[in-house]
Parts: structure tokens; C-alpha cells; sequence
């Protein structure tokens, strides 16, 4: 089935000159991309589409598919080190990589970030190969039951995050599902909650919200403490530390499976959204996870799921892009443009007419990350400085970070106003300990949990949410999920007292 | 030095005043001199997006070397900030944008948005996409009389806006009792969801749903807006021959590009020439030809003509709409 | 701090109310998850108001209010002690300068725009209120113009935001 003789020439085409100077410069392009926040390794293929006309379609793929596959790590550099995801499906990253800079070991957390994020890219690609064939099944087994059943799994990750308390976090999480609702109604044709405010549109614009509720709330709160991200008696970031977090990933070997597995799953159900992925495999891992009390706080494990789950997403999208031509992610899409721009014709089963450009693809999908991971790997100590330097002038930075990031994406200025009013409600939450990214949950999954609720009420009765198992198997999972701490507390309190 | 030094940041930033403030273009003759901004109201990757860019290299051709087009995604609101962007800027030619129609008119009349349609100015357009009723075949339906026969036909659509305002339309026309499952995210969603089975029906431009039917995943039972059926769907008929007629004359997905209102004739002129010249260009329509995008270009005359025809029709639809929308 | 924090709650709280009342003029189906979820939501806010008003102001080392109920009841959903948020009075003020700068960023860059509003800030900032040297603050501020000019101007060709008064 699989073509060695191409996948070998397409192998050496991209080792080869100028085919690793492509590989090179797009890996190093998208992780500066995914690096700063408000641009993302959709924009960088976006840029650089332009600068391709001239060469060859697999060239191009090549150039494209390194600079995006890299940004997915990129992004991890600053949730770790400032509490800003460089794009949203870092998100995942903050809850324990940013403690883990607190404390001191930024190094280990970007290691551990760099060689999860290649792991899952890896894997992610190799189950999505091999799902080929029973591509089609699967994704028809996905419908609005499941969508929604995914949603609220996404949301029962408020009642699992620590930050605060749990009536805060569930307060937290009800004002962001609420906020989730501002804008136009697509099922009953109704604008919510615009106050007759055009921009409103859409609804609150997610990615300048995450910017200010992460980053302005800490950046403030930096300036106020008057020392460095990490605290006082750290031991400065080190080459053994990233060394360590390498170390790290490689013992929680069945975690990085598992996170990339779901990831590459959620990344082949389109309609979902990959910025779930990094969540639920958080989740999963805080579950599954033995001395679990940790995360949240800086474990080493979160970091890991998060990583390998976003990176390993993208492989899933490649599927329904494959098998339908529906783009399974806005980077799926953006690259099928591409290639119409370099004109082929996409429409056509791509594997019989463009199977060197499939396997180009691939190859690109995974030399990126190795490159990425290389880099990354060699500069994380050097970047982690950055979490020792005096809050006066990494702040500022932040701020005007957050600022441009947040106008850049769509030119409205608007998207400032967003991020400054989340920024000051992320500061109070911070002080007040409402814990933020259970807001965060709520304003990226309440719309979506509603409209499929919606439409799957439309479809049939109430009881096909029991009935499908798919659909079930996710509904004992969330019930299971708000009631085993309590199970487990009755437990050990029986056994103690017994 | 003290002095001397504050001095210097102080002109430091009156330079910087300077430089931004002073105006780039000055001179009518020297048109055009700087960078031409065009809008697509779509996130990149998409029909729109990929057709705006394909025109924008192919146009550079006919452009003075400095002169270079940038592509600006905007998605928002269903294309409609896209289109008041456009509509707001200063009719100078240098802001255009692609517009799907007659998509943008329906938002106009329902929530005034800061545009109108029938001012602005047309260069011309590059597609008029026929657009295709599909049936899932998971579905027990497979022709037009099944479905109008039927009791509750789920036809999956992502809301009544852009292209996807002819749906409403079309079912009222062969008088199908339709259920509309609005809300999918995009139209691959929406087509997957028929493929599933959740939903019976769907209408789409031929371009997007072009392999789905190939690959027999949906059945193509009607084509709207085309003159003849087409060759990769022969047993497709088309609406004029199924007996409504109007429906190929309602039914379009347009694509056009036009600029703000009262332009100055002479740029006006000189953008529809630029953008008829590109739409003919040998290498354009190459490209046209073997990425399957087709191209049925009109200039911007015939643009307007045709459009105002259009709108005339989608003013009589008006109380159908207000049955979906308000 | 309480006084504050009961500030925050009720501010929160109505914003549930307006979102609930706005809520009640909307068709039925498009009003019904937003209602639920209103209306849990300002229970929720309530319950910890009340937490908040009924308790003596007793903080522990981590500065976390306990709620000696809900620990019983729920292990491990507590929040991990961190530093001590009873801000002394001086962490306080700096932070309120620190917002107060932020927002005349904000305004600034609305007015005349980023490219200008900017390096103003920065150097401003720098100078005159974290009291780094004139070397450092010119710096900074031109390093982070140049920054934003080749990457948003040159190579995005973003159109950064240009200020009302330009």
C-alpha cells in the first residue's frame, strides 16, 4: 500500500539541498511565529504563501507544512515562561508550565514542552496513517451527540483545575460560559447580548481575552511583587535541567501516548476545535496520573499531555482533509489553498494524483519537529533566562505584547479594548483566586456545548445521548469524573476510620 | 550633554511624527503608487480567499513593479465587516475587496449593516458558481419529487448568509417542507453532516461540494444556476428543465469584486480594465484550468447590470426571509 | 480586602442580572441554556458572597479563605497555597500605577496610534517609574519600535492601528 521507493525519494528530496534549507528556514520561521503571541503557525503559512509562487508544488509543501508543524511548539515557549499561550491550543500549557517557571524550572518544562510536542507530532502522524483505512467509519460515528458530550467533558475541567476554590471555579466557569453566548444566535437567527454593538458580532474574540486574563494579570502582578517570574532561591535554568525534562518525558512514555492518541482523535473530529485537545488530555492525565496532587502546580506531567496532544491533533486533521477534502483545522485549509494556488486540484482523491505531495507532507510533518525540537532544546536554557530578568522590563514588554498580539490577528481595534478589559477582570480574578482558566473553558466551549445541544434536540429525542455509545461511554466518563473525588474521599475516609 | 542628549530623544519622537504623518499619495496622476488593499471577508484557504489570491499574482502583471496587492482576511459577521470596510474606505482604488452576493444583501435589508450593495462599485466579476441540491443517500429520498412529497426534509446549513441564503429560497421554490439545522461551523461540517446521515439535504456551490458527489458520498439531484448540466454530473438536471426556471435565474453563487461608492470615473475605469485584462490573462486561466477552479468573467458594466437584476428578484423574496430571520 | 472582594462579587453578580434581564427578551429557544446557566451562575456567586460576608476575617498562611465545609467535602480541589495575597499596602498602590500606566497605553495608542504611543510609553515607563537609567529606557523604547516595525509593518504588512488624531 505504502509506496517505499516514493516515500524514500521524497525522504531525500527534503535532506537534500535546497530541500533542508526549506526545512530549516520554515521550522525556525513557525516557531518564531507560534512564539509570539497573537501570530500563529496559520499566518506563517499565510506569509509565506505569496513567497512560493515560483518553486514546485512539493517544495512549497515542504517550505508551508515545516513552518507550521515548528509553530505548535513555539507556542508552548511563552505559556511556560510568560502564562501567554503563543496560540490558543497551548493553552492547556499554562495550568503547569507557568508554576514550573515560578519555581525555577522553566528549563525542564520547555524540555519537557520540546520533546512531547516532536513525540506527539510522531505519533499523532502514524495513527492518523493508520486510521486510513477506517477513516470514513469513524468519523461517521461522530455527531452532534458526541460534539456536545466532548464540550462538557471540556467543561468538566473546571471542576478539576485547582486555582481556587471549587464554588470560584465553577462561578468562573458559569461567567464564561455565559460571556460564550454574546453574539449572533446561528440557530435561531438571534444577536445575544450585543448591545446593538457591531463588533460584537462574532461574540467576544477568544484569543485577546486568553491574552488578558493570562498574561496582563501576571504582568501586573510582577510588577507589583517587584522580582522575577521565578522565585528568589531558584537555581538558574541550566542545560541539565532541560536534560532533565528530555529525561522526564521519556519515563512518562505511556502518558505521551495516550495524550497523543487523544489528541490525534480530537484533531480528526473537525467541528470540534483543536484548542480542546491540549484540555482534554490534560485532563486525562490528572485522572490517570498516580500523586496527581501536584498538578496544577508545576508537575512536569501536564506540561507533557498538554504538548503532546496539540502537536499530535494535527495529524488528526489531516484525515477528514484527506478523506473528504474538508479541512480538518484552519491550517488544513489554509494549506489546501495553498496547493489550489500552486494548481492542483484538490477536489480529486490526492492520493492517486498527488501522492509525492501527500508524502512530502508528511515527511515535512515530521522533519519539522525534529528540527524544532533540536533548536528548541539547544536554546531552552538560554531562554529561560528570561524568567530571571527584573520584572520593570519584561512587563512592559508583556503589555505591549499582548497589545499588538491581540490587534494584529484581525485589525480591530476593538480586539484591544478585549484584552485590556480581561486583563484588569484576570487581575481581579487573580487576587480574589477565581481561578482563570476555568473562564477560559467556559468562553471557548459554552457556545459550541449549546449549538450542539441544540441541533442534536433537533435530530431526535433526548435519549439518543444515552443511547449512541460512543456518546454514552463520554457521559459515564464525565459522571465518573465529578463524582470520583468524592467516591475516593468516602473511601479513604471508611478505610481511615474503619 | 545632558541637553544635548534629551534633545536627541526629543527628536527622536518628532521624527517619528513626522514619518507617519505625512501622506503617502498626493498626485492623481501617478495612480497607481502604493500598495492596493484587498479584503476577503473569509478566513484564508477558502473559495474566496484562494480566488483573491490567485487574481492578486496574476495581476501584478499589469501593476508598476513597487505596486504590490495584499490580501486582508476578515472574517466577521458572515463577511459583512469584510464588505463595510470596503464599502468606508476612501473611494480612492486603492481598497477593494471580493464580494459574495447576492449573500451580502440579505444581512443589508434585515440588519443594517454600514453598507449598501446597490452603491457599490462594480469591476467586475471573476465566477457565477452554480450551486447544487444534494441528498445524503443515507437518507430515503433520492429525487426532487421524493423530497417534496416528503413530511420533513433536514437540510444542514451553517445559517442564512453568504451563499447559503439561496437555500430558504430554493425550498420554498419546489416547495419542500424543510427543517433548517443552522449553526454548523462551516460548510464542511454542514456537507458532513448530510454525508452522516443527520441531516437529508444540502445545497452548496458546485466547487465545494464537487468531490463529495464525485466520490458518491452525495447525490447531486438538482443544479441551479448553470445554462447546461454539467459533465462530471450528467444526470443532473438542471432547474429549467425540472420546470423552475426561476431558480436558475435566482440561484447563483456570485463572486465579484468591487470598491467603495463614488469612485472618480477615471479610476474607476482603470480598476475594471486592470481586473478584465487579469481575468483574461493566458496564465490565469491556465491556473483556472488545472487547480478545477473555473473562471466566467464579466466586466464591470455587465457586473452591475446583471447584480441589479438580481437584487430586483431577491427584493420580492423578502417576506420568506423574514419567516427565518426575524 | 474583603470590602474588594465583595466589590468583585457583586459586580460579577450583576453583570448576571443585566445578561439575565437582556436574556428575557429573547425567543425561546435562543433564551432557554443562557437562562439555566444565568441563574446557576448568580447562585454560585451568591453562595460565595454569603461565604464571604458571614466569615470573620480570618486568613491563614496561604491567605485563602476557608470555607471548613467545602474542604471536608471536596479534597484536592483546594487551591495550592501561594505567595500571600493580603497585599501590603505599598504592593497595592504600585499595582494601581501599573494599571493606570496600562490604560494610558491603551488610550495613547488609540489616539495616535502604535507606532508612536509605543516607544513613548516605554521609555516613559521605564524612566519615570521602575527608575531604569535614560540609557536603558531610549533602549528599550527604540529596540521595541524597530521590533514592531519590520515584524508587523514589513513583514505582515499589518496596518498598525494608525490613532484617531493622525
Amino acid at each position: 500500500m505504502i509506496e517505499w521507493s516514493l516515500m524514500g525519494s521524497t525522504l531525500l528530496e527534503m535532506l537534500y539541498w535546497p530541500g533542508i534549507a526549506y526545512l530549516l528556514s520554515g521550522s525556525i520561521i513557525g516557531m518564531i511565529f507560534g512564539a509570539i503571541p497573537g501570530l500563529s503557525g496559520t499566518t506563517a503559512i499565510v506569509v509565506l504563501i505569496p513567497l512560493t509562487f515560483g518553486m514546485p508544488p512539493a517544495t512549497a509543501m515542504l517550505w508551508l507544512a515545516s513552518a507550521y508543524g515548528a509553530a505548535t511548539y513555539g507556542g508552548a515557549i511563552p505559556a511556560i515562561l510568560i502564562n501567554t499561550p503563543g496560540e490558543p491550543p497551548n493553552a492547556a500549557t499554562v495550568i503547569d508550565g507557568y508554576p514550573m517557571a515560578k519555581k525555577g524550572k522553566a528549563g525542564v518544562a520547555l524540555g519537557a514542552a520540546a520533546t512531547a510536542s516532536t513525540l506527539g507530532g510522531f505519533i499523532g502522524l502514524f495513527i492518523a496513517l493508520a486510521m486510513i483505512p477506517v477513516i470514513n467509519k469513524f468519523l461517521m460515528a461522530f455527531s452532534y451527540q458526541e460534539f456536545f458530550m466532548m464540550a462538557l467533558l471540556g467543561l468538566c475541567i473546571i471542576a478539576v483545575v485547582s486555582e481556587g476554590t471549587l464554588l470560584k471555579g465553577l462561578a468562573a466557569g458559569g461567567l464564561g460560559v455565559m460571556l460564550s453566548f454574546v453574539g449572533f444566535d446561528p440557530i435561531n437567527s438571534v444577536l445575544r447580548f450585543t448591545f446593538g454593538i457591531q463588533y460584537l458580532w462574532d461574540g467576544i474574540p477568544v484569543v485577546p481575552a486568553l491574552f488578558g486574563l493570562l498574561a496582563i494579570g501576571e504582568a501586573i502582578d510582577l510588577l507589583g511583587r517587584g522580582h522575577a517570574i521565578a522565585a528568589e532561591n531558584t537555581p538558574p535554568p541550566s542545560r541539565r535541567q532541560v536534560l532533565t525534562g528530555i529525561r522526564e518525558t521519556f519515563a512518562n512514555w505511556f502518558l505521551v501516548i495516550r495524550s497523543s492518541a487523544l489528541g490525534t482523535f480530537i484533531g480528526a473530529v473537525p467541528g470540534v476545535g483543536g484548542t480542546v485537545a491540549g484540555f482534554l488530555a490534560y485532563l486525562q492525565a490528572k485522572n490517570t496520573c498516580r500523586n496527581n496532587e501536584t498538578f496544577g502546580q508545576g508537575d512536569v506531567r501536564g506540561v507533557i499531555a498538554s504538548e503532546a496532544a496539540n502537536d499530535a491533533k494535527e495529524g488528526g486533521a489531516l484525515l477528514p482533509t484527506l478523506a473528504f477534502g474538508i479541512p480538518g483545522s484552519s491550517a488544513m485549509a489554509v494549506l489546501l489553498g495553498a496547493l489550489t494556488l500552486h494548481g492542483l486540484d484538490v477536489g480529486q482523491n490526492i492520493f492517486s494524483m498527488h501522492l509525492d505531495i501527500v508524502y512530502m507532507l508528511i515527511m515535512a510533518g515530521l522533519g519539522c519537529h525534529i528540527v524544532a525540537a533540536i533548536i528548541g532544546l539547544s536554546l531552552a536554557d538560554k531562554v529561560a533566562v528570561l524568567t530571571r530578568i527584573r520584572p520593570a522590563l519584561v512587563a512592559p514588554v508583556i503589555f505591549i505584547v499582548c497589545i499588538v498580539g491581540a490587534y494584529a490577528l484581525n485589525n480591530k481595534i476593538g480586539d484591544v479594548f478585549v484584552c485590556i478589559v480581561f486583563g484588569l477582570l484576570g487581575y481581579e480574578m487573580r487576587k480574589f483566586r477565581y481561578p482563570r482558566i476555568a473562564l477560559i473553558l467556559g468562553l471557548l466551549l459554552g457556545n459550541m456545548a449549546e449549538i450542539n445541544l441544540r441541533q442534536a434536540l433537533m435530530m431526535g429525542s433526548a435519549w439518543k445521548f444515552v443511547t449512541r455509545p460512543i456518546s454514552l461511554a463520554m457521559f459515564i466518563l464525565i459522571l465518573l469524573l465529578l463524582f470520583m473525588p468524592m467516591i475516593k474521599y468516602f473511601t479513604n475516609k471508611k478505610r481511615n476510620s474503619g | 550633554m545632558k541637553k544635548l542628549l534629551s534633545g536627541m530623544i526629543f527628536g527622536f519622537f518628532l521624527l517619528q511624527g513626522v514619518y507617519l504623518g505625512v501622506p503617502a499619495d498626493l498626485a492623481a496622476a501617478d495612480f497607481p503608487s502604493k500598495n492596493f488593499s484587498w479584503y476577503v471577508g473569509y478566513s484564508p484557504g477558502g473559495g474566496f480567499d484562494t480566488y483573491s489570491r490567485a487574481l492578486a499574482k496574476y495581476m501584478q502583471k499589469y501593476l508598476p513593479a513597487k505596486v504590490n496587492i495584499v490580501i486582508l482576511n476578515r472574517p466577521g459577521a458572515a463577511s459583512q465587516e469584510a464588505a463595510a470596510t470596503v464599502y468606508n474606505a476612501k473611494p480612492d482604488g486603492y481598497t477593494l475587496g471580493i464580494w459574495p452576493m447576492p449573500g451580502l444583501y440579505v444581512p443589508q435589508v434585515f440588519f443594517s449593516p454600514k453598507y449598501d450593495v446597490k452603491k457599490v462599485t462594480w469591476y467586475g466579476t471573476v465566477l457565477v458558481e452554480p450551486m447544487v441540491l444534494a441528498i445524503s443517500p443515507k437518507s430515503p429520498y433520492r429525487t426532487v419529487k421524493d423530497l417534496q412529497q416528503a413530511q420533513n426534509v433536514r437540510v444542514a446549513l451553517t445559517g442564512f448568509s453568504g451563499p447559503e441564503v439561496v437555500v430558504p429560497i430554493t425550498m420554498e421554490t419546489l416547495g419542500i417542507k424543510a427543517q433548517f439545522i443552522t449553526g454548523h461551523k462551516g460548510s464542511g461540517e454542514a456537507m458532513l453532516a448530510a454525508v452522516r446521515g443527520d441531516a437529508d439535504a444540502v445545497i452548496y456551490t458546485f466547487g465545494s461540494i464537487r468531490k463529495l458527489l464525485i466520490s458518491k458520498e452525495l447525490l447531486p439531484v438538482l443544479l441551479m444556476g448553470d445554462k447546461a448540466r454539467d459533465p462530471e454530473i450528467p444526470d443532473t438536471p438542471t432547474a429549467t428543465e425540472a420546470g423552475y426556471a426561476e431558480l436558475d435565474e435566482a440561484v447563483a453563487a456570485w463572486r465579484v469584486i468591487g470598491g467603495p461608492p463614488n469612485m472618480p470615473p477615471d479610476r474607476m475605469k482603470y480598476m475594471r480594465d486592470l481586473l478584465w485584462k487579469t481575468m483574461n490573462d493566458k496564465d490565469f486561466r491556465e491556473w483556472s484550468e488545472k487547480s478545477k477552479r473555473p473562471v466566467n468573467a464579466m466586466t464591470g458594466e455587465q457586473t452591475e447590470a446583471a447584480l441589479a437584476k438580481v437584487l430586483n428578484r431577491y427584493d420580492s423574496y423578502k417576506p420568506l426571509f423574514e419567516k427565518y430571520i426575524k | 480586602m474583603k470590602r474588594e472582594e465583595l466589590a468583585f462579587d457583586l459586580s460579577l453578580m450583576a453583570v448576571m442580572v443585566l445578561m439575565l434581564v437582556m436574556n428575557f427578551a429573547y425567543r425561546p429557544g435562543a433564551r432557554q441554556v443562557p437562562m439555566l446557566t444565568g441563574i446557576c451562575t448568580l447562585g454560585l456567586l451568591s453562595a460565595i458572597t454569603v461565604q464571604l460576608l458571614r466569615k470573620t476575617v480570618r486568613k491563614d498562611k496561604s491567605g485563602n479563605a476557608i470555607e471548613p465545609q467545602e474542604e471536608e467535602k471536596l479534597p484536592g480541589l483546594e487551591a495550592p497555597s501561594e505567595n500571600d495575597y493580603a497585599a501590603s499596602p505599598g504592593k497595592k498602590r504600585k499595582e494601581v500605577m501599573v494599571i493606570i500606566w496600562l490604560l494610558l497605553l491603551t488610550a495613547a495608542s488609540y489616539l495616535i496610534g502604535f507606532l508612536l504611543a509605543i516607544p513613548l510609553y516605554m521609555f516613559l515607563f521605564l524612566f519615570f517609574f521602575a527608575k531604569e537609567s535614560w540609557k536603558t529606557s531610549l533602549g528599550m523604547s527604540i529596540g521595541i519600535f524597530v521590533v514592531i516595525y519590520v515584524v508587523f509593518v514589513k513583514v505582515l504588512n499589518v496596518e498598525v492601528f494608525k490613532g484617531l488624531l493622525i
